[in-house]
């Protein structure tokens, strides 16, 4: 399937999840909007991304 | 400096609708505390100066460096040649900036048994640290004193802030980080990824604009978290829940806050060195430890930090016992040096 990940248009595997996503990012942290919608990450293994999906994955910045 | 008879030096800020001359008068009132005079520190400082807060308390336990000077807008290559630590060059630059305002330098580290000093007496404290280990505490300490803090981070084009207002139904730091435990060196930093000074001056105008929005209590404040990257073209708005069972907003129980342990090391971001707190700090003599180091290397020492280096080991001692141990990657290490050289 085809997502719009951070802005970039990205083939992921089908029924892949936020956590599945997360991990293939190699992200430990991060906040998540699926088409807007902001993800919590108690939600982040339940939400399945589908087709067509604007996700929004963002690294929390800890340098100063 | 005498401003009777001259228009204000605040004029373009008091007639902007937002503040007004009321806001100002409460802008001069208030005490701000900005956690690290880092990329973004030191440029919140001089825009906080500029504007006129009342007092503004510096607190950093660093020194400056070359390779700081590219994204640190406040310091010069003296004081980086100097070694000056922060605070103090900071400070100076800030009084010659605005000497109508009170700048407090404080060089120390900032950990659970010094976090309370440090801003119990502030209205606001500003976050600009590059350690999420202090941020995390900070985030404790400010929901235990109910202080508002402004959340700060920057890395390569990328930045974020959020405004974290305890006591509100607004979410702390760790609702939107999770449970998730916080390992040292999982992360990217800027000695990995590096980082752009537009960054971080973007980070800092941001939380600079929300300093005199919260201390003015304006109805402009802004609750959501805000993430951009200079380089890749984005600017987000991203709004965040309060967690019902945070640990810390949520249930008070605090990782960091108040848990005191023995003596204390950790790696500096960037710098190959190892920091090195004795579980007891206090004013030590330089005069003492120069004399004392003097016949097995070098020692030169100011009014606040003391250099020794023997060809092989070098060791930045600051006046509180707190040391940085150059050129070692390992705690265990550091520690045992400190403790063969200075004393634990």
């Amino acid at each position: 399937m085809k997502v719009i990940l951070n802005q970039k248009e990205t083939e992921l595997s089908d029924g892949m999840s936020i956590a599945d996503l997360m991990k293939e990012q190699k992200m430990s942290r991060a906040m998540v909007k699926v088409n807007d919608v902001r993800i919590r990450p108690a939600d982040y293994e339940a939400t399945i991304v589908c087709d067509g999906d604007k996700v929004v994955l963002r690294r929390v910045v800890a340098g100063g | 400096m005498d401003n009777s008879n001259t228009i204000s030096r605040y004029v373009r800020q008091e007639i902007f609708a937002g503040l007004g001359k009321k806001g100002q008068e409460k802008i001069k009132k208030a005490r701000v505390a900005i956690i690290e005079m880092s990329s973004i520190g030191a440029a919140v400082a001089n825009n906080l100066a500029r504007a006129g807060v009342g007092y503004i308390r510096l607190i950093d336990g660093d020194y400056i460096e070359t390779a700081e000077l590219q994204r640190q807008t406040i310091f010069t290559e003296k004081e980086a040649e100097d070694e000056t630590p922060k605070a103090i060059a900071a400070s100076e630059y800030l009084r010659s900036v605005n000497s109508e305002i009170t700048i407090d330098p404080v060089i120390t580290d900032i950990n659970s048994g010094t976090i309370d000093n440090l801003i119990e007496d502030v209205d606001l404290i500003v976050d600009a640290t590059d350690s999420m280990e202090v941020r995390l505490l900070l985030n404790e300490a400010c929901h235990h004193l109910k202080k508002p803090w402004i959340y700060g981070g920057t890395l390569a084009s990328s930045g974020m802030t959020m405004n974290i207002l305890p006591g509100s139904n607004q979410p702390c730091l760790k609702c939107f980080l999770g449970e998730e435990e916080y390992s040292p060196g999982e992360q990217p930093t800027c000695a990995t990824v590096g980082i752009l000074n537009s960054a971080a001056s973007m980070v800092a105008a941001l939380q600079s604009a929300e300093v005199l929005k919260l201390l003015t209590g304006s109805d402009a404040v802004r609750h959501d978290l805000v993430s951009f990257d200079v380089w890749e073209n984005y600017f987000e708005y991203i709004p965040v829940d309060k967690d019902p069972d945070c640990p810390v907003c949520g249930k008070k129980d605090y990782a960091f806050y108040g848990k005191v342990t023995g003596s204390q090391t950790a790696t500096m971001c960037g710098k190959d060195s190892v920091q090195v707190i004795p579980k007891k700090e206090g004013e030590i003599s330089f005069e003492k430890y120069a004399e004392k180091l003097s016949s097995q290397g070098t020692v030169k020492y100011t009014k606040y930090t003391l250099d020794f280096n023997d060809g092989n080991i070098e060791i930045k001692l600051f006046k509180n016992g707190r040391a940085i141990i150059k050129h070692v990657s390992d705690e265990k290490r550091a520690k045992a040096v400190y403790a063969e050289y200075i004393g634990l």
